[in-house]
């Protein structure tokens, strides 16, 4: 009866890791952990990643060396009651904004089980303008500020003294106290239900579900690895630069190997690491790895340790997607992961397309943080509509979904929700017509945003990329690409200034930012689409009529069109 | 006129239930008509008739309400034949709902579309005209943009509009004065206007509450009006009352007007039936669990009240009105049992349904599925209704080749289906109960559904919930409830965004609040048996993004003693809830909300005792603990009322069987109600753990 067991207990697991961020979502209080940019995760007195809740995939990805790095430091130190906290990106965490909170779980006093709560915090210090980004930081002090692992609490004692030392170098102190404690009662809350799972199952049944389970997820992936073409295939993409002291575009590269139920990624030959924030942590291309791969299998598997068996990724210290000491980090979550995982959909397009994306739109936000005059509280806010997912063979792209780091697991925060939170008011916020890339199935839409800035010397960063004609999203099998990123800012003396991106602005009241997001690329030739929705995307003004007879190929006296934009 | 009849008309069944003057209850259970719903429920009511040995128009003339449960707005939503509708919306803002914040619920799935929107994208018409954060008009309302857009959706064929404009929950001017210039010039349509329907901050959780209303209305509306005219045909002159997805009733106008409330209108009779079987009891606090042949569903009954949500999201599109927290997961007899390709075992939420239905049914169905499971382990002592004899041994062959995959024999997979779906309802009830903070410790768990006393007592031990009720009629459970729904209306105060540098709340301007909130429902409902009211807060740490709904400590009104009251309960309830409390933190009321209660039927109307039913008096073989083990059945009508009895035992019922597991004691009651406990306790000393002092819940 093991396979049955075995089944228990990964359901029950990955119930313990759901109502974890369930309390998360529920308690938290910053914007970016209500837009769901937060993970929940388990793992084993033997450090195997068991089960997880992965609202944002690429924090995910990263919990096994988060942990790693609390292991380093402490293994033979672990008590019953402390609490770990980490951002630094070179002691295993992905990048400084994610914070990982890992906590031990006993049972009648052994080590059984840890728990680990992770999330974008409003703020982690450094000279950054928003949510942690800083376009000029040119090394890791200039990033954030750097948290090793230590612990927030020691045998159920808070440590005054860490957490003072942690908030008192920050400008959003009460957010992330109140998201740290947000964090920390989640993973009480699975340290919980565990201990009650032991007690209700044994320790032996359940250890022995656990090694049963992980081999499930192991074969799993295995099978659905098997069922790409055996062969070496190559893919390139890039960054569109690395941040206000290094703009030129910078390369991932990617050599992915097929050999039955194997496959190697290999990023060696990426370029060099760049003084900017845009560099990659390992931990983050791993990550950034498995969004791919588990964004091209069987949707419905787990995402554990036991996956990670059946793959490696290969990465050289010193580059782009293997920073070390002393590279900025902070934008690697967005950029380079999204350029990872093209890399990796267009290598394994070259494969098969019909295993593959045609290409998702890049992250570009802009994210205003300061004070609000108007209540006195702090803020932290963006304002555009999200760009659109690529298309498969089969499907159109989502519209308005955002980036692949995400895979739509986010939710935007609520346009009532941010004008009450915030000194800036979303003037426009819609689709834009023709801004999917066309195909017999089409990108998701991008949007087209207007958002006015209702306060004084607010400052703005613009980060992320998709702002060059090389990293628009590619469109597969005949499929075409979508337009690029883009924004100008028509400021209230009648000034207009586009932002370039990856850099600092400050913006006053009645300052005005267009933002135009791309959609997903199209898969399959555009011509091929089906008429009745050709006509149904110019009636509903997601098409032009000049892009449908143009791009589509629609008959232009077909008289059953009707221009809806 | 002394007679009240409930009626609920779901896909498959009309159910009906009849209670008289003298308390005695009749229940009729017949086909449903979908194409027409009131023809079954007509005929309904002749059958109710004859067994009352009455004729219809005698009944009908003793007959003072009707109460009528509908699935007609929840299936409109789900096959997507609701009314062809517009949205007008603020300039700017056109895809507010289409773009459904950004997010799926299965993020790694590609390869299949999103949710078709209720509204194209076509019939979304913007007009200038806004209010700031304040409430403080921005730029005025475009009433000639508001009439070109009703010319396009009359030239569009529309048969309802949605309006809903930014930041309206805080002055609903703009959409009085659009609604009015579009009444005008649409004629008939359907009009939903979110500042009436959903006063609440969220823009995009007001729009498609707002739009949903404006997609099902037409359609209730056009039942009941078929209806009303059925019954008046009939002679029938008393009031019809329509259940709501808050679980209590409202008047035929209402109803049609906020058709978005009848969303839950079936399902939500229950907690009614569920609340009077734990009264009877003198038990506070209960989960009551419905599993049939599609999904295993989850709610709270508390001190006689339901648990209310504004989160939930029917088949994906979220409303914010209050109805049921009911959850659901995709477990019920049908649910089909697979391996993975990693090979662990899996149960739903793929369902047979009812056709093929599961393999032992003969139909066609091939796939195992929790009722052929059930079936090989000997659970199913009762009927199936329909006359329908089950194949055990088509069962054997599906559970066969799932255990070929999993290295085990057919009965061994059929006890690893069991447990896994066990494991999977208990997974989800865990959640439920966290959710409201409660302790399983000191509830009672009310099993209904065709296979919920089945599977009750294996999840009562899994989350130690000392004691399982399994009610009498539980096939009719909902129109049973519905007898006993009070009309129930739920008013919402919002404080959030008035002032943000105002000071704590103020108990006066509370007190005020809640005064001209009970005001309206005076006027609402009628107030002559009486008005009960509810005082709740949502509450929430300065800065938090959700609130915690509490209820206000028992006293005459809002003063500092019940404010401070109030936050003690949320500090405790969120260190329950959530692991952490920072009670040195400030906090702020985002609204306040009352529910208010008039009773429709007299408190003392008893619940009787179910009529026996066949005797099926034997024994069976059924496995428990790794073997066959032959164990008796017995008739739930003919056991000796309130006689301790062991299991391991299967007593069937109308339509069910409950399994008492070993080391289960049960009783039946007087009023036919199951009973099952720990063997190691008593009735008394159960019943009086669950009577004492009770933790504070959430709502």
């Amino acid at each position: 009866m093991t396979a049955v067991l075995a089944s228990v207990i990964d359901n029950r697991l990955h119930a313990i890791a759901a109502r974890m961020a369930d309390a998360m979502l529920r308690s938290c209080r910053s914007a970016a952990f209500q837009s769901r940019d937060l993970v929940t995760g388990i793992f084993d007195a033997d450090g195997n990643w068991i089960a997880t809740k992965d609202f944002i995939p690429v924090l995910a990805g990263s919990l096994p060396s988060a942990y790693e790095g609390v292991l380093a430091k402490f293994a033979g130190d672990v008590g019953e009651g402390d609490v770990f906290v980490l951002n630094d990106p070179y002691h295993g965490n992905n990048h400084p904004p994610d914070v990982t909170v890992l906590k031990p779980v006993f049972h009648r006093g052994v080590l059984r089980f840890w728990t680990a709560t992770k999330g974008h915090h409003a703020d982690v210090g450094g000279s950054g303008a928003g949510l942690g980004y800083n376009p000029g930081a040119r090394d890791c002090w200039e990033d954030a500020l750097r948290v090793p692992p230590v612990r927030l609490y020691r045998r159920g004692e808070r440590q005054d003294d860490v957490w003072d030392l942690i908030l008192l170098n920050l400008r959003l102190r009460d957010a992330v106290e109140g998201d740290l404690h947000c964090q920390i009662g989640a993973a009480a809350i699975g340290e919980r239900e565990l201990v009650a799972m032991l007690d209700a199952f044994g320790v032996d049944p359940v250890l022995e579900a656990v090694a049963a389970q992980l081999a499930a997820s192991a074969r799993h992936l295995r099978a659905e690895i098997a069922r790409w073409p055996d062969g070496t295939y190559e893919a390139v993409r890039h960054l569109d630069d690395g941040g206000e002291h290094h703009r030129e575009p910078i390369a991932v590269r990617l050599r992915l190997t097929v050999a039955g139920e194997r496959a190697v990624f290999d990023f060696t030959g990426s370029d060099p690491q760049v003084a900017g924030y845009a560099n990659s942590t390992r931990a983050n291309t791993v990550a950034a790895t498995l969004v791919a791969l588990f964004g091209a299998t069987d949707p419905a598997q787990r995402r554990t340790s036991g996956a990670l068996s059946a793959i490696e990724v290969r990465t050289r210290p010193g580059t782009i997607a293997h920073a070390v000491e002393p590279a900025a980090t902070t934008l690697c979550t967005i950029t380079a992961c999204e350029a990872i995982v093209e890399a990796v959909w267009l290598a394994l397009a070259a494969a098969d397309p019909a295993l593959s994306h045609a290409g998702w739109c890049r992250g570009y936000a802009f994210a205003a943080i300061g004070v609000d005059a108007r209540t006195g509280r702090p803020f932290g806010a963006t304002g555009a509509l999200k760009g659109g997912s690529g298309a498969t063979a089969g499907c159109d792209g989502w519209d308005a979904i955002g980036p692949p780091v995400a895979m739509g697991g986010g939710r935007e925060v609520d346009v009532e929700l941010h004008e009450l939170g915030a000194p800036a008011t979303v003037l426009h916020q819609g689709f834009a017509t023709d801004s999917a890339g066309a195909g017999r199935w089409r990108g998701g839409l991008g949007g087209f945003s207007r958002w006015r800035i209702d306060q004084d010397g607010v400052r703005v960063v613009c980060i992320g990329s998709g702002a060059l004609e090389r990293t628009v999203p590619y469109g597969l099998a005949g499929g075409l690409a979508a337009p690029a990123n883009r924004s100008v800012v028509r400021h209230r003396d009648g000034r207009v200034t586009v932002p370039r991106t990856n850099s600092t602005l400050v913006l006053d009241r009645g300052d005005v930012i267009e933002i135009h997001t791309s959609g997903g690329g199209g898969y399959g030739d555009p011509r091929e689409r089906p008429r009745a929705a050709v006509r149904a995307d110019v009636r509903d003004g997601l098409v032009s009529a000049a892009a449908a007879r143009d791009v589509y190929g629609l008959d232009p006296t077909d008289d059953d069109v009707e221009d809806g934009a | 006129m002394t007679h009240r009849i409930a009626v609920d008309v779901g896909g498959t069944f009309t159910d009906l239930a009849l209670l008289g003057p003298d308390g005695v209850e009749l229940v009729h259970k017949t086909g449903s008509t979908p194409a027409e719903p009131s023809d079954g429920l007509v005929a309904g009511l002749g059958g109710l008739a004859a067994k009352a040995g009455l004729p219809l128009a005698g009944l009908l003339a003793r007959t003072d309400a009707l109460v009528h449960g509908t699935t007609i707005t929840t299936n409109a939503l789900v096959t997507g034949t609701g009314a062809r509708t517009g949205l007008l919306a603020t300039e700017g803002l056109r895809d507010v709902l289409l773009a459904r914040q950004g997010s799926r619920a299965d993020q790694f799935d590609s390869r299949t579309a999103p949710p078709p929107p209720l509204v194209p994208r076509h019939l979304i018409e913007t007009v200038a005209g806004r209010l700031d954060r304040t409430g403080a008009e921005a730029v005025p309302l475009d009433e000639d943009g508001v009439r070109r857009a009703a010319r396009r959706f009359r030239a569009a064929g529309v048969e309802a509009v949605a309006v809903c404009f930014v930041f309206s929950y805080l002055d609903g001017g703009h959409e009085r004065r659009a609604a009015e210039i579009l009444a005008a010039e649409l004629p008939g349509v359907f009009l939903s206007v979110s500042s009436r329907v959903a006063p609440e901050v969220r823009l995009y959780e007001r729009t498609s509450t707002t739009v949903l209303n404006a997609y099902v209305g037409p359609v209730l509306r056009a039942h009941l009006d078929r209806l009303s005219g059925r019954l008046a045909g009939l002679g029938y002159t008393g009031r019809v009352l329509v259940v709501q997805s808050n679980g209590g009733v409202a008047d035929m106008e209402r109803a049609a007007e906020r058709a978005v409330g009848t969303l839950l209108s079936g399902p939500a009779g229950a907690p009614a039936a569920v609340a009077a079987v734990t009264a009877e009891l003198g038990v506070p606090d209960a989960m009551a669990i419905d599993m049939g042949g599609t999904s295993f569903e989850v709610s709270l009954s508390s001190g006689g009240a339901t648990g209310i949500t504004t989160r939930a999201e029917p088949a994906g599109h979220p409303v914010s009105v209050p109805m049921l927290d009911i959850a659901t997961i995709g477990a019920g007899g049908g649910s089909i049992a697979r391996t993975t390709p990693g090979g662990l075992l899996r149960v739903g939420p793929a369902s047979a349904g009812a056709d093929p239905g599961p393999a032992c049914y003969g139909r066609g169905g091939g796939e195992p599925t929790v009722t052929d499971a059930d079936l090989l382990l000997g659970y199913l002592a009762g009927g199936f209704g329909d006359g329908l004899e089950p194949s055990a041994d088509l069962a054997r062959d599906a559970l066969a080749g799932l255990g070929r995959r999993l290295g085990l024999g057919p009965v061994e997979a059929a006890a690893g289906v069991h447990r896994a779906v066990n494991a999977e309802m208990a997974d989800s009830l865990r959640l439920a109960i966290a959710r409201h903070g409660l302790d399983p410790h000191r509830l009672a768990l009310v099993a209904a559904g065709g296979a919920g006393p089945v599977h009750a007592a294996e999840l009562a031990r899994d989350l130690e919930i000392p004691l399982v009720v399994v009610p009498a009629g539980a096939s009719v459970l909902c129109a049973r409830g519905m007898l006993r729904a009070d009309l129930v209306r739920h008013y919402v105060h919002t404080l959030l965004g008035r002032d943000p540098r105002a000071a704590a709340t103020d108990p006066a301007e509370a007190e005020a609040a809640f005064a001209r909130l009970e005001g309206d429902a005076a006027r609402d409902l009628p107030v002559d048996a009486g008005l009960r009211f509810t005082r709740l807060a949502d509450v929430r740490y300065v800065g938090q993004v959700h609130e915690v709904t509490v209820p206000f400590p028992d006293g005459p009104g809002v003063d500092a003693a019940a404010l401070a009251g109030l936050l003690a309960r949320f500090h405790r309830l969120h260190e329950r809830l959530y692991g952490f409390a920072q009670p040195e933190v400030p906090t702020e009321l985002v609204n306040l909300r009352l529910e208010a209660r008039s009773p429709t039927l007299a408190p003392d109307a008893a619940v009787p005792a179910a009529p026996p039913g066949p005797e099926r008096d034997g024994t069976r073989r059924a496995w428990f603990d790794g073997a066959f083990r032959e164990v008796p059945v017995r008739d739930v009508g003919a056991v000796p009322v309130d006689e301790r009895q062991e299991g391991p035992a299967l007593l069937a019922g109308e339509g069910t069987t409950t399994v008492v597991p070993p080391g289960f004691a049960f009783e039946i009651t007087a009023s036919g109600t199951v009973l099952l406990f720990g063997a190691d306790r008593d009735r008394a000393g159960v019943l009086a753990g669950l009577r004492g002092a009770r933790p504070e819940a959430v709502r």
